[in-house]
């Protein structure tokens, strides 16, 4: 493998001089402000101070930095988005470790129009990343309204689900080739990146690093995909970009079925049609078109129960027609269901204006935050055909446990190309409020539990919901554990998160 | 371990073995009859794999000691464990194009788990079992408004294996994905006899999703190929469905297997030429961006020949006759689909969009002749396979150069790997059947195979085909243009290949070892496993 990285440094000075060493005095940070920026973030999760943050600028960094690691066996956590964070997973779960703040290497090296491919850096933003697409004709798949901090690739790496389910073939989409950094310290290449030859060489080649298969008879980025940062550390990522649309058409559809809407998805993605194509609960609507706390919450009380968004993109050779006939047909689609389209959605909810909102990172403050200050998520996984019912147990449980029902936020978005759904449950809270923060604690346990009895499925886990998914896949877990040994066999990547 | 392959010669297993067998299967599903295991003595192309000296001699591989037939998941279990127990190697296969059978390893012959699970028309999700064919799975779900993915392998293999342990192209990629991308739940006996459900499946939610909890274990089971039965034994899947705008029904007419159908009448097949190859391949990557086709062939004029003929001599006599050198040189064939009128209209003004911007032209004579559309459509959509029709000429096909990224990998690999089999073909080693670049595309990457077909009845011509594959292998390398096919499978490959692979042979040897740590299943197909250092214990026995 390596020489010692460690043994370059003077004696007794150990892990920060080495650091120091890898990245350079002003890239790595001691100061008690720092450490305690990376301790805790908006979720439940304990805070733990981390020894040192190292914020490296290249892949060559990271790959020293993880080997030094290996060798002084120092736990490292690596963070890509800027804050605020959400999910726990950014939190040191032990004592002693190392953040690596990826937010330095913020390049994007390669945006190619003709594949319909660009490659990041981890620390590049949707912000950043869709001027830089759009120079070229090109837009990315967004997840729901990002947060304007979010890292692009380490929204493909937690596998949040793009807003264009007829493109989400895969749930490892739109990720394609990655390089990582195991926790050997190996350099991996996979894809079509893996070789032969350097991407140059490849490009030379007519290349494009757009094969997120293999090599061979491994497919390694979806191991890494889901980790949270256990199996290393990844330094760039190809990803599949749509057409940036000439132009744009959307319909709405209200209805206090959920049933209904989903049915809907259903069909529309059983022809298919369309690009955009999602079901918010009121409330969420409420949250991602509000400008304040006073409009979300003049929207909440007068919008319907549930809204489908269906979005078109002009695009292509024809991009008028390609708009005319899939906005006919789904017109046709939705009134045999009995349902009413429409262009603008009473209190003047736009179709055109939501699109646009949907093709872009949030408005700050982030969404999710912009009422109460504060949110918690329950992400999980299941079938269209059951997230009526799914969701029915999310709102009893949150009632019992003293959340209010108005507030509760809800959407659906069909991945996988309808095959199967993420839902989403979003709580917001005020923080200071004891009452609240109690509630809300209360409905992370019960309504989580109640949903896995209810056989929705946590693809995705985060903290305690983590430690319970992998209890009842016991078989999975040991798996996973396996493999663990092989790819960091000194536990050193980001330990303590996903039950590992 | 080391590398080399099982001897030749037969391994007879003790007798008590063979009756732990019987007890899980049931006497009538376990044979050790050596004239019952010539009979899984076969592989696809085995002239060239024993010419290799991989044992075995010409069409036969060694045959293995026993063939048994488990019924359930449950048996495959059991079977694993006695494996393990008895340090006895095993190897699963479905519906047989490659058997990879051995001295002293036992044959695990799925043909009695068959069933179609599950169809979930809601969902548009398939469960199957191993002997499901793509025949019977495509003509299940098209009365349901849906349909399966249908790999190149053809109608009569295992959409199963297509999905969990080979490869997965087909004229359908376009609309119906590559087969590894399509692989949702999964059911998995583990080389240890443990039963590993994949993703929503393991937590008890259903079939629906692959992935997680956390890492996706879909990243070990395979890549752009399978394990080849390296990593267990695959007992059940869930495929995504997609849709089927087409009749419920397909009615044949004519003698099997060349039933000439019937175009459904929401869909068109389309046949262009282009002056250039460069042109053509423009088209290709606006087919492919305005995603119009519902089916899609970069298709050799000799392919298309073997594809709407039904006799070689019907296709020898359409080669002749100059009329597809006329319309159809740097040909691409598709079929357009549409729910509505309305969508396939679009579709065809968008191609005839892309012919104008590009120069192609509509072959005019293949368009007004049904027979042409018809092939097509029997090679393409219905599950007929693309394998039977390009296999008919010589008996002996195999994969040249191997281009599976952008479309302009093909393009400039082009001429080099037509120039580069013609001094083959000159030399008597190849038909002479012009340039085969076969090519489709699925999302995410255009494939092309170079399609050479030699004699394998034929000593020179096996060597010779050797000989190419070597050397088209050695010119991709150093062009950067790929990988050829066999240089991403199987044990013997990984050192020679996987140094030029971000050495990816070293992390399958792990995982083969991490996974399989009695070396039970036949590691031929994936990786021998690494050696364990010095101070490690050995495994536990199973």
């Amino acid at each position: 493998m390596t020489s010692s990285v460690l043994s370059a440094v003077p004696h007794g000075k150990g892990v920060a001089a080495a650091l120091e060493q890898i990245a350079g005095p002003e890239n790595v940070f001691e100061d008690r402000t720092t450490l305690a920026s990376f301790a805790k973030d908006e979720s439940f999760a304990p805070a733990t101070m981390p020894r040192a943050v190292v914020r490296p600028r290249t892949a060559e960094e990271v790959q020293r930095i993880v080997r030094l690691a290996a060798e002084s066996r120092t736990p490292l956590v690596p963070v890509s988005s800027g804050p605020p964070h959400f999910r726990g997973d950014t939190v040191p779960g032990e004592g002693g470790a190392v953040v690596v703040d990826l937010s330095a290497m913020r390049g994007i090296p390669r945006v190619d129009r003709r594949n319909r491919v660009a490659i990041v850096e981890p620390g590049v933003t949707f912000g950043e990343l869709i001027p830089a697409l759009a120079a070229e004709g090109l837009a990315p798949y967004l997840p729901l309204v990002p947060r304007a901090t979010k890292s692009v690739l380490a929204s493909m790496l937690e596998r949040e689900p793009h807003t264009a389910p007829r493109h989400h073939w895969d749930a490892q989409d739109p990720l394609l080739c990655i390089e990582v950094v195991f926790g050997t310290g190996d350099v991996f290449r996979t894809g079509s990146a893996a070789g032969p030859g350097t991407l140059e060489e490849q490009r030379k080649a007519g290349g494009a690093q757009m094969r997120g298969m293999g090599p061979g008879q491994t497919d390694l980025q979806r191991l890494v995909q889901g980790a949270q940062g256990t199996f290393g550390i990844v330094t760039w990522a190809s990803q599949k970009c749509r057409l940036l649309a000439k132009r744009r058409e959307a319909l709405l559809v209200a209805s206090d079925s959920l049933e209904a809407l989903s049915s809907l998805c259903r069909e529309v993605l059983r022809v298919p049609l369309g690009d955009d194509l999602l079901v918010l609960r009121g409330a969420t609507l409420a949250a991602i078109v509000g400008r304040d706390r006073a409009e979300i919450r003049r929207l909440r009380s007068a919008l319907p129960a549930f809204v489908l968004h269906f979005g078109v993109d002009g695009t292509g050779a024809l991009p008028a027609e390609r708009i005319a006939y899939q906005i006919e047909d789904f017109a046709a689609l939705a009134q045999r269901e009995g349902l009413a389209p429409a262009r603008v959605l009473e209190p003047r909810i736009r179709a055109v204006d939501l699109a646009a909102i949907l093709s872009g990172p949030s408005a700050e403050p982030y969404w999710k935050l912009r009422e109460t200050g504060a949110c918690e998520e329950i992400l999980f996984l299941s079938t269209l055909d059951r997230a009526a019912d799914l969701f029915e147990i999310v709102r009893r449980e949150a009632e019992h446990a003293g959340y209010p029902a108005s507030r509760l936020g809800f959407h659906v978005q069909p991945t996988v190309q309808g095959t199967s759904c993420h839902c989403e449950v979003t709580l917001p809270y005020a923080r200071e409020d004891a009452a609240q923060v109690r509630s809300v604690r209360r409905c992370l346990g019960t309504v989580s539990a109640s949903l896995l009895d209810a056989g929705a499925f946590f693809s995705r886990p985060y903290g305690d919901a983590a430690s319970e998914a992998l209890r009842r896949d016991a078989v999975a877990a040991r798996v996973v554990e396996t493999l663990r040994g092989i790819f960091d066999p000194h536990r050193v990547m980001n330990p303590g998160k996903v039950a590992l | 371990m080391n590398d080399s392959h099982a001897a030749t010669s037969h391994v007879v297993l003790p007798r008590d073995v063979l009756r732990a067998f019987e007890d899980i299967v049931g006497p009538e599903h376990v044979s050790d009859d050596p004239w019952i295991l010539d009979g899984y003595s076969f592989y696809f192309l085995s002239e060239l794999i024993t010419a290799l000296g991989a044992g075995g001699e010409r069409k036969f591989i060694p045959r293995p000691s026993a063939v048994l037939l488990p019924g359930s998941t449950e048996e495959v279990q059991r079977i694993v464990r006695v494996c393990n127990r008895r340090q006895i190697q095993f190897h699963a296969f479905s519906t047989g194009v490659v058997c990879e059978g051995g001295a002293g390893r036992v044959q695990l012959d799925l043909r009695r788990m068959n069933r179609i699970v599950d169809i979930d028309e809601k969902n548009r999700i398939a469960v199957i079992e191993p002997y499901v064919t793509n025949a019977r799975l495509f003509h299940a779900t098209i009365k349901k408004g849906l349909r399966a993915h249908v790999h190149a392998a053809g109608a009569n293999t295992s959409p199963l294996a297509s999905a969990t342990s080979v490869g997965g192209e087909g004229p359908d990629n376009p609309s119906c994905g590559y087969s590894s991308r399509n692989v949702l739940g999964v059911e998995w006996v583990l080389p240890s006899g443990e039963l590993l459900r994949l993703g929503s499946l393991g937590s008890g939610a259903g079939w629906f999703s692959g992935d997680g909890p956390g890492p996706s274990l879909r990243g070990v089971m395979r890549g752009v190929f399978g394990a080849f039965g390296g990593l267990g034994v695959f007992t059940r899947v869930a495929v995504k469905l997609y849709p089927w705008h087409g009749p419920p029904v397909f009615k044949g007419h004519g003698l099997p297997p060349n039933y000439p159908g019937e175009m459904p009448t929401n869909m068109k097949a389309f046949f262009a030429g282009f002056p250039t190859p460069d042109q053509m391949y423009d088209a290709v990557g606006l087919v492919w961006e305005e995603g119009i086709a519902h089916t899609f062939n970069r298709m050799p004029r000799s392919f298309l020949c073997y594809a709407s003929s039904e006799s070689n001599q019907q296709a020898y006599e359409l080669w002749q006759s100059g009329l597809l050198e006329r319309e159809f040189s740097n040909g691409i064939s598709m079929i357009i689909a549409g729910f509505s009128e309305a969508e396939r209209a679009y579709k065809e003004r968008v191609f005839h969009e892309i012919l104008r911007k590009t120069g192609g032209k509509i072959a005019e004579t293949l368009q007004n002749d049904p027979r042409f559309a018809l092939g097509v459509l029997r090679t393409s959509v219905l599950s007929d396979g693309v394998f039977r029709a390009v296999s008919r000429p010589s008996g002996g096909i195999l994969e040249g150069y191997y281009l599976n990224e952008s479309v302009d990998v093909s393009r400039l690999s082009h001429e080099a790997s037509y120039a580069h089999t013609k001094s083959f073909t000159d030399r008597g080693i190849c038909i002479d059947n012009g340039e085969t670049n076969w090519g489709t595309f699925s999302d995410i990457a255009y494939l092309s195979e170079q399609i050479p077909h030699f004699d394998p009845r034929d000593e020179k011509s096996v060597q010779g085909m050797l000989e190419l594959l070597a050397t088209s292998y050695q010119k991709q390398f150093e062009t950067r243009s790929g990988a050829g096919l066999f240089a991403n499978i199987g044990a013997l490959m990984n050192d020679a290949f996987g140094p030029m692979l971000s050495n990816v042979h070293i992390w399958k040897k792990r995982i083969k070892r991490g996974l399989d740590p009695r070396t039970a299943c036949d590691p031929m197909g994936y990786a021998f496993p690494e050696a364990p250092t010095a101070t490690e214990p050995p495994p536990e026995r199973g």
